[in-house]
């Protein structure tokens, strides 16, 4: 039903008849399916729009974006930035045909969108199966579909402070490998005033997903298919070793109070000695608390026997650009070509996005890069990184479980089994409800 | 200066109001005071434990930073002319409403106001998508009309008018219109009058709700030009948020005019109202 | 143009009742406003209840009727019946704290002869401050461990209080600051009332000897009423809206003793992308403030004009 020519009195008799307004709804916005076909260089002016969040690192793009003009001086790329409410603005824009051509994904949202066809598949005469496979080779083409590029790799790193390592008579070249040498060392580095409250913390934990790393340290799968179903496999062995991990770290070896503040401040202000995290919180470290951060060691995190397991924790792609529905015909293939260009032959401007969030870099030759290799930050990164594996899609209610199960064992002094228990049976409930989408 | 109380005896019982009213007062100052303190902080200091309350190296490096990120001149005039426009569209007409409500009967009037009050109740979040559609099916996306036209009425500020005029005895109209005034003079030079205290209140609180809004206009606007306020300065937050420097810095930056507004407005207060008409 | 009249008049007889001049202005301002409304709110809201009958997903264009299953839904969800639980409690414990301070404070400071319009403006500041600013001071203050508050009473001896992150204290952090925020907002228009009271009554009491207290408790106070009703109802209607705070400090956590009807809405709107049970929330939440504010304003019956 076409909406762009609706004047003002047939908008006011629709009005009127509110039972059409249902239809109305149902109606607007067209919805076309626009494969991508390759382009010569556009010959009238284009402007390619693209929307992200974090003004620092969209600013990384219009600078791709500036680069780009120089090659293709008919194509503009304008980069906008708007913060965390984006996406109310993206999922209200895009249908309405007021959105933007490209826009960052987050993997959340990305599945959503593209379920409901709102991001358009990668042209396959630009990037074959063959080219994609081999420059981005961390990356689960199969899981993600061929809808949006990645931008790099967040992995699960151990943290520690070298310093007070020291004043606690350890090594600070030798953190701890196992999870009895781990529990031994911060015992050793945590304080605590008369009446036992600690002052300081062995560790701290990133509260994002905890459970998940040490289950897969343990070998643990939290998804099963059986045939063509996804189960729910959260009550197993390997989860409760993990919950009970948590679980030892408060009340048996008091080494780890849930007051204490977010591990990237507690860390930073030397309230906490360790921490296992995701990568990001370097980049916090080093913008913000360059003095502790001088102090700071990073090593592959501690699993159960020592070994180098290839699972050291739940380790996920961060999504890059995808190009989205309802715009005109011409932007999107300017937008397409600025892909093409951008995750193609722009690699310091890739190098540069993914490595402002302390990702491994997505690009198979960025990570042989003298920036990447002579980081040891990054170095380890790519280290850990072979083999990212997001079993499930982290979606927001699923994440919320997380924050819950953690909350009924701290706050609420539940027992694990009782826990584990309730885990398995929510997520059911969320895979049930469609919210949970598997990868593998 | 004369008002309702007019305490001419007791100077004790002033200082006790002084002094409840002063601690009052810091409490609601103190978070206040420390946003503008962390604006001239520097990053390191901020986070820093235990925290400062006085920076010890005063910086605007901040403000410059926020100031270079933003098209500052730019976006506080739009941000300007859409709330002053909004604020005054919006008062005038609830001061109508609400007049018209208190002051006149008619067949359903009772009816009416409750489905106009009705409005107030439900989240914004629930009729924002389906408002949205409307505003670019009209085509008036990415414009300022899709802004104003949608928050032309309010049913909070006429509520608010409309318990104030239950206020104003009807016997100084009915003498009006005895001497021949017709019901627009009414309303324009003798309601109105009455009524400062009141809009000038709600000047100041809408003008303030129309600058900080912040939700519609990131739904409604994407062209960086036109881009107001507080959405440009959500940009700011990170995706971890940790520079709280900046954050704060945009906060006085945004909190600034409305205070100079509410400031202009305060004084425009009549201290008092006698109703010398009648007397 | 007679004719253009003629049905004007006829319209107007639907509002019957009142004359000439009156009728004019009525017809000038209330028929666009309901036109407004009906245009502008409750079409847009009337295509949410629709949806609520539905199982719509926000970027899906088709949907089907399922009639009242997501309203069966939502009321057997333990997160859904706490949400409402808890909007109710936070709703009613601000309103009441907020009104009843405000109150004595538009008291203690109104006669005050200097200083007035400086402590005005330090109590609307709680109000204009940017929520993300607030938020972040808000949580440092309440950091359990190392925040300011546990930080004092640590210092006197008291036992720290683990602010948001316990199922007990967590929505009364959230009651305390809402009043922080609403207090000097209430008191201004408190005092805006206060001075819109005619002298004469004031000043005919202190004649027959009456205190300052008495005068404020038997005169002002229920000269103020329609006010201060005023205030109770918004504030109501508000907090039970509360969304900004929540979502940045505690997401409804823990274990959802914060979790309020809002933030329910909008998860299942923009996380979930279940549109029909969020229109379904949205209007559960419609119903009971709609029921609170009549019962309210019905309850302001008499007329306390003179």
């Amino acid at each position: 039903m076409a909406t762009q020519n609706v004047n003002r009195r047939d908008f006011l008799k629709v009005a009127a008849l509110a039972g059409i307004g249902v239809g109305l709804a149902a109606c607007k916005g067209k919805v076309t399916e626009e494969v991508a076909v390759e382009v010569p260089p556009t010959p009238e002016p284009v402007t390619v729009t693209v929307w992200g969040w974090w003004q620092d690192r969209m600013n990384l793009f219009q600078q791709a974006g500036d680069r780009y003009k120089q090659k293709q001086p008919n194509v503009t790329v304008t980069v906008s930035s708007f913060d965390q409410d984006f996406w109310q603005k993206v999922l209200a824009a895009v249908p309405a045909g007021t959105g933007p051509t490209l826009c960052k994904m987050i993997t959340a949202n990305y599945f959503k969108m593209r379920s409901e066809n709102m991001v358009i598949e990668l042209d396959p005469v630009a990037f074959p199966d063959s080219f994609l496979k081999e420059k981005f080779p961390n990356h689960n083409w199969q899981g993600y579909g061929r809808f949006v590029m990645p931008e790099g790799e967040q992995t699960v790193i151990f943290t520690y402070n070298k310093k007070m390592m020291e004043e606690a008579g350890l090594d600070p070249n030798k953190p701890p490998k196992t999870w009895d040498e781990f529990f031994q060392a911060t015992q050793k580095m945590t304080k605590a005033d008369a009446n036992g409250t600690l002052t300081m913390e062995g560790f701290a934990y990133d509260d994002w997903l905890p459970f998940h790393n040490l289950c897969f340290q343990k070998g643990g799968q939290i998804i099963k298919h059986e045939g063509d179903n996804l189960v729910a496999n959260f009550n197993t062995p390997e989860m409760e070793a993990a919950m009970q991990f948590f679980v030892d770290l408060a009340q048996k070896y008091k080494v780890w109070d849930k007051a204490f503040p977010y591990f990237t401040d507690a860390i930073g202000n030397r309230q906490a000695a360790t921490c296992i995290h995701e990568a990001w919180g370097h980049g916090v470290w080093k913008s913000d608390f360059p003095e502790v951060y001088a102090e700071l060691g990073f090593d592959v995190p501690p699993t159960p026997t020592g070994e180098a397991s290839p699972y050291y924790g739940r380790k996920n792609m961060v999504l890059g650009l995808a190009t989205l529905i309802n715009r005109p015909e011409n932007e999107t293939s300017a937008g397409q070509n600025f892909q093409e260009y951008f995750y193609k032959e722009d690699l310091e401007g890739q190098l540069a996005v993914s490595s402002i969030s302390g990702l491994v870099p997505a690009h198979a030759e960025n990570l042989v890069n003298s920036k990447v290799t002579g980081d040891p930050f990054f170095a380890l990164g790519v280290k850990i990184s072979p083999k990212c594996y997001d079993i499930v899609e982290i979606s927001g209610p699923f994440s919320d479980l997380q924050y819950t199960l953690m909350d009924m064992l701290f706050v609420d002094k539940k027992s694990v089994k009782e826990t584990l228990a309730f885990g398995q049976s929510e997520m059911e409930k969320q895979i049930t409800a469609g919210d949970i989408t598997a990868m593998y | 200066m004369s008002n309702a109380f007019a305490f001419r005896t007791l100077k004790k019982l002033h200082l006790l109001n002084y002094i409840i009213v002063g601690l009052v007062a810091a409490t609601m100052v103190l978070p206040f005071l420390w946003m503008v303190l962390t604006s001239f902080k520097m990053r390191g200091e901020i986070l820093s434990f235990p925290p400062s309350f006085f920076p010890k190296v005063w910086t605007i490096e901040n403000y410059i930073d926020a100031a270079s990120r933003l098209n500052v001149l730019r976006i506080y005039w739009n941000t300007l002319s859409v709330a002053v426009t909004k604020t005054f569209i919006q008062i005038y007409l609830s001061a109508l409403l609400g007049f018209v409500f208190g002051k006149y009967d008619f067949k359903y009037k009772e009816i009416i106001f409750y489905f106009i009050l009705a409005t107030m109740i439900l989240p914004f979040e629930v009729y924002m998508i389906p408002l949205y559609r409307m505003m670019v099916a009209a085509k008036w996306g990415d414009s300022y009309l899709a802004l104003i036209v949608p928050m032309m009425f309010s049913a909070y500020a006429t509520f608010l008018m409309r318990q104030f005029m239950f206020t104003i005895p009807n016997d100084l109209l009915d003498a009006a219109r005895m001497d021949g005034a017709g019901e627009w003079f009414i309303f324009h030079r003798l309601v109105v009058p009455l009524c400062k205290p009141v809009l000038a209140t709600l000047v100041s609180f809408y003008f303030m709700w129309n600058w900080n809004d912040f939700l519609w206009p990131l739904i409604v606007i994407s062209n960086k030009e036109k881009m107001m306020l507080p959405v440009a300065l959500s940009g700011f937050v990170a995706e971890h948020g940790t520079d709280y420097g900046l954050i704060m810095a945009g906060a006085v930056m945004a909190t600034l005019p409305v205070v100079v507004v509410f400031v202009i407005f305060q004084r425009y207060v009549v201290q008092g109202i006698s109703l010398t008409g009648l007397k | 143009m007679t004719s253009l009249i003629l049905r004007t008049k006829s319209f107007f007889n639907l509002f019957g009742g009142i004359n000439g001049p009156k009728k004019r202005m009525t017809l000038f301002i209330v028929v666009p406003a309901i036109i407004y409304y009906l245009i502008l709110r409750y079409y847009p809201v009337f295509q949410t209840m629709i949806l609520s009958l539905t199982d719509a997903k926000l970027l899906k264009k088709e949907y089907q009727f399922v009639g009242f299953e997501n309203y069966a839904f939502i009321f057997k969800d333990p997160p859904f019946v706490k949400a409402i639980l808890n909007t109710t409690m936070y709703a009613l414990a601000t309103t009441l704290f907020t009104v009843v301070l405000a109150l004595i404070l538009a008291f203690l400071l109104n006669p005050l002869p200097y200083g007035n319009n400086f402590m005005r403006l330090l109590f609307y500041l709680p109000m204009i401050t940017s929520g993300i600013a607030i938020a972040t001071i808000w949580l440092w203050l309440y950091q359990a461990r190392f925040g300011l508050f546990n930080q004092v009473l640590g210092y006197y001896g008291i036992t720290p209080v683990p602010w948001l992150i316990s199922k007990e204290w967590a929505l009364p952090s959230l009651i305390i600051m809402a009043i922080w925020g609403g207090v000097g907002y209430d008191a201004i228009i408190f005092i805006a009332g206060i001075r819109g009271i005619p002298t004469e009554y004031n000043e005919a009491a202190k004649i027959d000897g009456a205190t300052d207290w008495q005068m404020a408790l038997y005169i002002t106070l229920p000269l103020m009423s329609r006010v201060i009703v005023f205030i109770v109802v918004t504030s109501i209607i508000g907090s039970f809206q509360v969304f900004q705070q929540v979502f940045l400090m505690t997401r409804g956590g823990p274990l959802d003793s914060t979790r309020v009807i809002s933030l329910s809405i909008y998860d299942y709107a923009f996380s979930r992308l279940k549109i029909g049970v969020s229109a379904s929330m949205a209007f559960v939440l419609f119903i009971i403030v709609g029921v609170l504010t009549v019962i309210q304003l019905r309850m302001q019956r008499e007329d306390w004009e003179l």
